[in-house]
């Protein structure tokens, strides 16, 4: 009884341990320490939209737009850090920035585009889905517009020390950073009334209205933290890339979705956790990593990828259902 | 519950049986998005020119995501390839690989799509060290299919045309487009009407040429299409509308369906971008890098002008 | 068939989930033609034995024998073929299909080619309906019917699949009092088509009206059968809580001083007009009237979840004006809303979240940040005051019962420190033991000096607990009446209905 519970529980993490161990057993060159950060590394960006879109669909929601959202905070975010030498600026006369603009210009818009989602939400009563499913258009096409359609490049060198930089000599940078994301988004969704909140609105939305929680804005605030968050990942897309591409992070959305699920975050609302979408953005990335490193083929790739989506959900019901 | 990390196991197990044994020179291959027709016939005809020469060649799909074909190739690195290819989803965010590149200590071949041409001015800038790039002049492909339309309708013509461009962060699209207008620009006669972006989509191009259709009418004597999926793509729209034989298509790549609607006589025109060399060559230069042998930093596949005069030696 | 006389025999049924025995050797036997009450308070084991009788789970050990035949390991629609229907509590129609297609949903009748033959199916729902005397279209939308009218639409569909038992639960829990008597008479035509009934239900009123014979379930067996005839309210209860109940109503005398709450002439262009009264420190004011008075509305208005469109409310004598939930609770009104799962409990979440949640701001660290061993303490606290039975605050509240519920919710609301606590309905479906619970806590709240307003359905209820009683019609304060002897039901009852009016 106690193990089933305990499987039931953590079935995921299982999953996530088995996965490594078989990888590690048959494959020398994913257990080199070099390629475990890799794994890291590559689970960051999707990692950082997964903790985000854990409280959106704790909270009932969804955001399909996460993925266009990063696309126009990223090309904004470059176009204010390009080098002064740079050809075809979208600002040619601006001089170069301290790193640090560039970066909180990528957080506000983030934000602003959260904001703007959760005022149509909260405002016209239109559902998530279709909310966010216009802002998913709607901030692609500022992100061409903006950047008349082409790549933002040639990018002042601390962008490169936040893709490639490495803390304490080992610690990528942008892993720092979705540590950073998964202890701030914890503490907010399990030590505070607004956490608490989230988890209300999702659960049962007239009892919360009637307990007092004003519904409108909890559904902006948590809006406004994906699109903050959207924007953390556009900033270390930045970096990783070196450059900012309006059709970047197409389809980004469907990743974050669906490692939120896997680990365990229920599409009807009020049931999920940060360490859940912390395990899903994992599973995905040592799934891509191991089976590139394994040489599978990349059709096989998605089919497996698509599968495991289908059977992390199937456990995560079991689970569920067994207690009620 | 089991019975899904069975699964889970399964799959796994399957995924290593496919694994091939060791070979001599183990080198990554990072394809831009195996949607891309035309780059998988390049990747095919790398991986059989491997195979026939002991190469082993190790192919990830970039899904048109520059996050992912950087994983890929930190995947690649940390599989220990001796050497990397790579057709980049954002040619001009190459830098991050270059360095990757650099740290590992590897050459690195970037093929078909030119990272070293400026986007803005067409100018080609320096390769850096231990880098390669083999493909085609853009340009070329560009003159080929204005020089046939001037050829077909006489340098005197009065003919509207239009460009369907592939993805304008891709430098084939300046390059492929501003060599269509090198050539019309010396003829009075030949007016450039519009040009936009199918992003070398198929779908994306009929849409657009319905709307040229509605827009300009009459006017349209030529379709200049950056590749040859866009170009079926215009061929279908104007066949629809019954104005296939008022108007020129001409595409580049000469994909098999292309082939196929040149001998149809439904296209008009293909440059032929030389997948075969291209493919043949990434290897060729990686390997010959590698043996420590000179290599040209930047090796020109030529494009090859097919039309329904030559196309029978293509099919 | 040599047991003739009974249609149902349910022998020494035991039923064992990981972990619980909820059934632990039931015996149940319904004859044929009479309508059998089974009561008892909740997770008694009622719902349990349905759930195998109907074939949704199987029993563990035990044996039912259904018309003379022993049967075991079927599923819902061998029941259903076999002639036993069950009409839930809470029906789940196929809102945007029509009537017809509901009854025969799974089993469409087909024409030609295997097309489903909307004639035939019209026809068959229209002789269906006749024989229930639902005098709706078959083609109706399920969407626009009353609830009363889909319950019918319910046993309609028993009737097509030419029941022999029907069962239903809690039937009568959303209907009004039109409509049950109407309920009723489709039952004693049920019953006079030799067809047998079983009928749960917590309202003791309607077992003696309807039922022939009563069984008991308490702790996952039957402690007790009777016919109805031959019994009293007093000993039903008895049996049921196992105990007897000479007390229910435990009221407190309590000093009157001050009023709290005062309401003037607060109107509400759709719902109610000119509704005017006070309450005092230590009082309990009752609301009575009939569904659709406007008491809740009034309540809502009250605490901020609908706008009045004329009048003021003082509180402490002050004029106030409420705009939201968050500023009455701030200004001492807390509200137990009567529709305990739609608008207060939080299933999935923990006890100690769902007593907590209007109440995080007392108990922050110097940070911002939730204390939680401050929350869990808080909660522990109440847990025990009012004797929530649960083995620990991490708890789903889905889990517990419908009375542990209430009183959580009623934590909650205690929590929050309330001048003034409006009760709606706060003992609808909640069993008799758990009931008397909550006077016991009400009378005890007014004595330490809240004052209550208690909204109520239940005439006896609110004639044992209140200090003062308004009575709603149609919108308007008919009444307001001071307790004691003289009033009783039938004085009530007259209010309601308009019949007095006292403004």
């Amino acid at each position: 009884m106690k193990a089933k519970e305990i499987l039931s529980k953590y079935g995921i993490v299982l999953v996530l341990v088995i996965m490594v161990g078989v990888l590690c057993i048959v494959s020398p060159n994913f257990r080199k320490p070099a390629n475990l950060m890799n794994v890291l590394l590559q689970a960051c960006i999707f990692g950082i939209l997964a903790l985000g879109m854990t409280l959106v669909i704790i909270g009932k929601g969804t955001d399909l737009a996460v993925g266009s959202t990063l696309a126009l905070c990223a090309v904004i975010c470059a176009s204010f850090g390009q080098k002064a030498s740079a050809s075809g600026k979208i600002f040619p006369n601006l001089p170069e920035m301290p790193v640090i603009v560039p970066i909180l210009i990528a957080l506000l818009v983030g934000v602003v585009v959260g904001l703007v989602n959760g005022s149509f939400i909260a405002f016209t009563g239109i559902p998530a889905f279709i909310a966010t499913l216009g802002m998913q258009t709607i901030a692609r096409g500022f992100a061409l517009l903006y950047s008349g359609g082409k790549p933002v490049s040639t990018l002042i060198p601390a962008f490169k020390t936040i893709g490639s930089g490495r803390v304490f000599g080992f610690l990528p940078v942008p892993v720092l950073i979705y540590l950073i994301c998964i202890a701030v988004t914890w503490v907010l969704l399990n030590n505070t009334r607004f956490g608490k909140r989230v988890y209300a609105i999702g659960g049962n939305v007239q009892a919360a209205e009637v307990s007092g929680i004003n519904v409108k804005k909890m559904i902006l605030l948590i809006n406004a933290y994906m699109g903050l968050l959207a924007g953390v990942a556009a900033v270390v897309f930045v970096g990783r890339t070196q450059s900012a591409h309006p059709g970047a992070a197409t389809g980004y959305e469907l990743t974050a979705i669906a490692s939120t699920t896997i680990g365990g975050t229920s599409q009807s609302g009020g049931i999920g956790t940060v360490w859940g979408a912390v395990v899903g953005a994992l599973i995905f990335s040592v799934l891509r990593n191991g089976m590139t490193i394994l040489g599978i083929d990349a059709y096989w790739q998605q089919i497996v990828e698509g599968f495991v989506v289908i059977i992390g959900v199937v456990i995560d019901m079991r689970k569920n259902a067994r207690k009620a | 519950m089991k019975k899904s990390i069975v699964l889970l196991v399964v799959v796994l197990a399957l995924a290593i049986a496919t694994v091939a044994g060791a070979q001599d020179y183990k080198i990554g291959y990072a394809c831009n998005n195996y949607n891309d027709t035309f780059q998988t016939y390049i990747m095919g005809y790398a991986d059989e020119y491997a195979k026939e020469n002991g190469v082993e060649l190790v192919l990830a799909d970039g899904r048109d995501d520059e996050m992912k074909q950087m994983s890929d190739i930190e995947n690649f690195i940390a599989d220990g390839v001796d050497a990397l290819i790579v057709i980049p989803v954002n040619p001009q965010g190459v830098e991050p690989i270059i360095d990757k590149a650099a740290d590992a200590g590897i050459p690195l071949i970037f093929v078909n799509r030119n990272p070293f041409i400026d986007s803005e001015t067409a100018e080609e800038l320096e390769i850096p060290e231990g880098v390669y790039y083999v493909g085609s002049n853009e340009v070329d492909a560009g003159n080929f299919q204005a020089e046939y339309v001037v050829e077909q309708l006489g340098e005197d013509a009065k003919c509207g045309y239009v460009v369907l461009m592939g993805q304008l962060s891709n430098t084939a699209t300046p390059g492929r487009t501003g060599g269509n207008k090198e050539i019309f620009d010396q003829y009075p006669g030949y007016e450039f009407l519009a040009e936009q972006t199918g992003n070398w989509q198929r779908d994306q191009a009929v849409t657009i040429m319905e709307n040229w259709i509605t827009a300009y009418g009459d006017n349209l004597c030529a379709v200049m299409a950056n590749n040859d999926e866009m170009a079926l793509g215009a061929v279908e729209a104007l066949e629809t509308a019954g104005m296939k034989d008022d108007v020129i298509v001409a595409g580049v790549d000469l994909i098999d369906d292309a082939i196929v609607a040149i001998d149809e006589g439904r296209l008009d025109f293909s440059a032929k971008q030389d997948g075969q060399g291209q493919g043949e060559g990434a290897v060729k230069t990686a390997v010959a890098v590698l043996n420590g042998e000179e290599v040209e930093k930047w090796t020109v596949i030529p494009f090859i002008p097919v039309s329904a005069e030559n196309v029978a030696d293509f099919k | 068939m040599a047991n003739d006389e009974y249609l149902l025999r349910m022998v020494d049924v035991e039923k064992t989930f990981p972990g619980v025995r909820a059934l632990k050797g039931v015996n149940l036997n319904v004859k044929r033609g009479e309508v059998h009450a089974l009561c008892g308070e909740n997770g008694a084991g009622k719902s349990t034995l349905m759930k195998c009788l109907i074939g949704i789970q199987p029993v563990t050990s035990g044996q039912i024998i259904f018309d003379g035949k022993p049967i075991s390991k079927y599923n819902t629609a061998d029941a259903l073929n076999m002639g036993i229907s069950m009409i839930h509590q809470e029906l789940s129609p196929v809102e945007y299909r029509p009537i017809m297609e509901n009854i025969w949903l799974g089993r469409e009748p087909v024409g030609k080619f295997g097309l489903v033959d909307h004639k035939k199916m019209y026809e068959d729902s229209k002789q269906v309906l006749k024989q229930i005397d639902l005098d709706v279209d078959p083609k109706t939308l399920m969407v626009n019917l009353t609830v009363a009218q889909m319950q019918m639409v319910e046993i309609a569909k028993a009737v097509s699949y030419n029941a022999k038992l029907i069962i239903m639960d809690e039937p009568s829990s959303s209907l009004t009092e039109r409509e049950e008597q109407q309920l009723f008479t489709i039952i004693r035509r049920l019953k006079a088509e030799g067809r047998s009934i079983i009928y749960i239900s917590h309202r003791l009123e309607e077992i003696f009206e309807v039922a022939d014979t009563v069984t008991v379930f308490r702790d996952g067996t039957n402690v007790g059968e009777a016919a109805v005839k031959d019994i009293t309210t007093e000993q039903l209860i008895a049996m049921m809580v196992g105990r007897p109940m000479d007390d229910m109503f435990p009221k407190i005398d309590t000093d009157k001083e001050g009023i709290v709450l005062k309401v003037e002439h607060l109107s509400h262009h759709k719902y109610f007009k000119n509704v005017s009264f006070e309450v005092r420190k230590g009082e309990i004011l009752g609301f009575a009237g009939l569904v659709g008075a406007g008491r809740t509305e009034v309540m809502e208005t009250i605490f901020g979840i609908r706008p009045h469109t004329e009048g003021q409310i003082y509180l402490h004598g002050k004029p106030v004006e409420i705009h939201n939930p968050g500023e009455a609770i701030n200004m001492g009104i807390s509200f137990l809303t009567e529709d305990r799962r739609g608008t207060g409990i939080f299933p999935l979440l923990s006890i100690d979240t769902n007593i907590a949640i209007p109440n995080y701001d007392k108990y922050l660290t110097k940070l911002g940040l939730v204390d939680q061993k401050a929350v869990d303490e808080a909660c522990a606290k109440y847990v025990e005051a009012i004797e929530i039975k649960t083995p620990s605050l991490k708890q789903k509240i889905m889990n517990l019962s419908g009375g542990n519920q209430q009183k959580v919710l009623l934590a909650r609301w205690l929590m929050t420190e309330p001048d003034v606590l409006i009760l709606d309905e706060p003992t609808r479906g909640i069993d008799v033991g758990a009931k008397a619970e909550i006077y016991q806590l009400m009378s005890e709240l007014a004595a330490q000096g809240k004052c209550i307003i208690m909204v109520s359905s239940e005439l006896p209820e609110v004639i044992g607990m209140s200090d003062r009683i308004v009575v709603m019609h149609e919108g308007k304060i008919t009444g307001i009446l001071d307790n004691g002897p003289d009033i009783t039901q039938e004085v009530l009852m007259r209010y309601a209905t308009g019949t007095d009016d006292d403004f």
